[in-house]
Formats: structure tokens, sequence, C-alpha cells
């Protein structure tokens, strides 16, 4: 990878979707019927195994953001209880509505490794290899 | 296609061994052992302005898993 992503992802505009392995949600949506409110949040998917937390549980709203302690529930599946994460709910937290769908997928680094120049320049590349 | 030429040095060193001696040579291609690095000064002059690729030979390196061709590979711009 170059600076993160492979190309060509410098010319789709907007983020890729990643792989399923680096994807903390596979799919996400609130499930019908929950009696949805700030300590029961209903979802459909899968917890990834890459760290076995959700690190960014704003997939769901932009407003929840969880301290690094609020890990995975162990059987997550269908129904989540938020429970465990009661304390760390900002005041600003919107329950989401039956029906509401998320984005699938953690994006990845959203900066373009295309490398411009004016004919005449310079272009200094440090390369490294890992492997 | 038609690639400009890098010149390169090991990092930190300004192209220049300890004793003074050049290290800086012309190369359109490098090649790196696992935890090396190098610097590199591509030098556009005189290069005709279009697009061109930075890319790595191993072929294997050159897939983007769905998206197919891509991977380790990446666009220089020259601008007229």
């Amino acid at each position: 990878m170059i600076n993160g992503r492979g190309y060509p992802d410098n010319r789709p505009a907007g983020s890729l979707v990643p792989s399923a392995d680096h994807t903390y949600v596979e799919a996400a949506q609130v499930a019908g019927g929950a009696a949805l409110d700030r300590f029961n949040i209903a979802m459909s998917g899968m917890l990834s195994m890459d760290d076995g937390a959700y690190n960014d549980l704003d997939w769901f709203s932009a407003r929840i953001r969880p301290p690094p302690r609020c890990g995975a529930l162990p059987a997550a599946s269908r129904t989540t209880s938020g429970r465990t994460c009661r304390s760390c709910w900002p005041a600003t937290f919107r329950v989401p509505a039956v029906g509401d769908s998320f984005a699938i997928g953690k994006a990845s680094q959203n900066v373009s490794t295309r490398i411009q120049a004016t004919q005449g320049q310079k272009i200094l590349l440090r390369i490294s290899s890992w492997t | 296609m038609e690639r400009p030429a890098a010149a390169r040095a090991r990092p930190g060193r300004g192209g220049r061994a300890a004793g003074g001696a050049n290290l800086y040579y012309s190369t359109n291609s490098v090649t790196l052992g696992g935890g090396e690095s190098a610097d590199a000064i591509i030098d556009t002059t005189g290069v005709q302005p279009g697009t061109y690729l930075l890319y790595t030979s191993n072929l294997n390196y050159l897939s983007n898993n769905q998206e197919d061709f891509g991977g380790m590979m990446t666009e220089i711009v020259v601008n007229p």
C-alpha cells in the first residue's frame, strides 16, 4: 500500500468500502420491534474479529462515541444492550429510529496518494520496505 | 511507459558517505531488502507533462483485492 491505500483508490471520489475482514459491523441497521432507548440498541450484523471491539460506534450515530473501555459484548448478535456503556452516552445521543440504515464498513484513509508536480520541480520520495 | 529518472541515496545522509564520497546515482528503479529505506528524488526537468506510475515490480502486490488491478501503485502527474 502507498500512504495506507492502494491504487487506484485515489481516483474515485469518497472513501472505499474496505474488505469484510477489516469491517467492524458487516451490516447494520436497527431491527424492527425493539424498544429502543438509550440503553437498548438493536442491530444486525457481526463483530469483526480483527480486534474484537466496537471501536467506532459512531457507525450507528455520529453522536455516539464510547470510550476505549467500552468493549465488545461477548455475545453480540441481533440485539445488543448498551447498558455496559450507559455511562458514556453523551447527552447528545440520538436514539436510532427503526429502519435506520448505516454505512457498511469502516472508511479507509481518505487521502489521495496522487503525486503532482509542475515540470521542472523535484519530488522527494522516501521508500521503505517492511517485508 | 516512459518514466522520469530517479536518483537515490540512503535516507538521511544527503547522498554522501561519512567521508564525503558521493553515493548519489541515477536510476529508474529501486530495489529494497526487508526493513530497508531509500530516498529518491524525481527530477521532472525536461520530462514530458503527463501521468506516470510509481509501482512495485512485484506483480503479486499489484492486486487490489476485489478492485482487481491496483495495489502498491500511485500516479505521478507532471503538469506543464
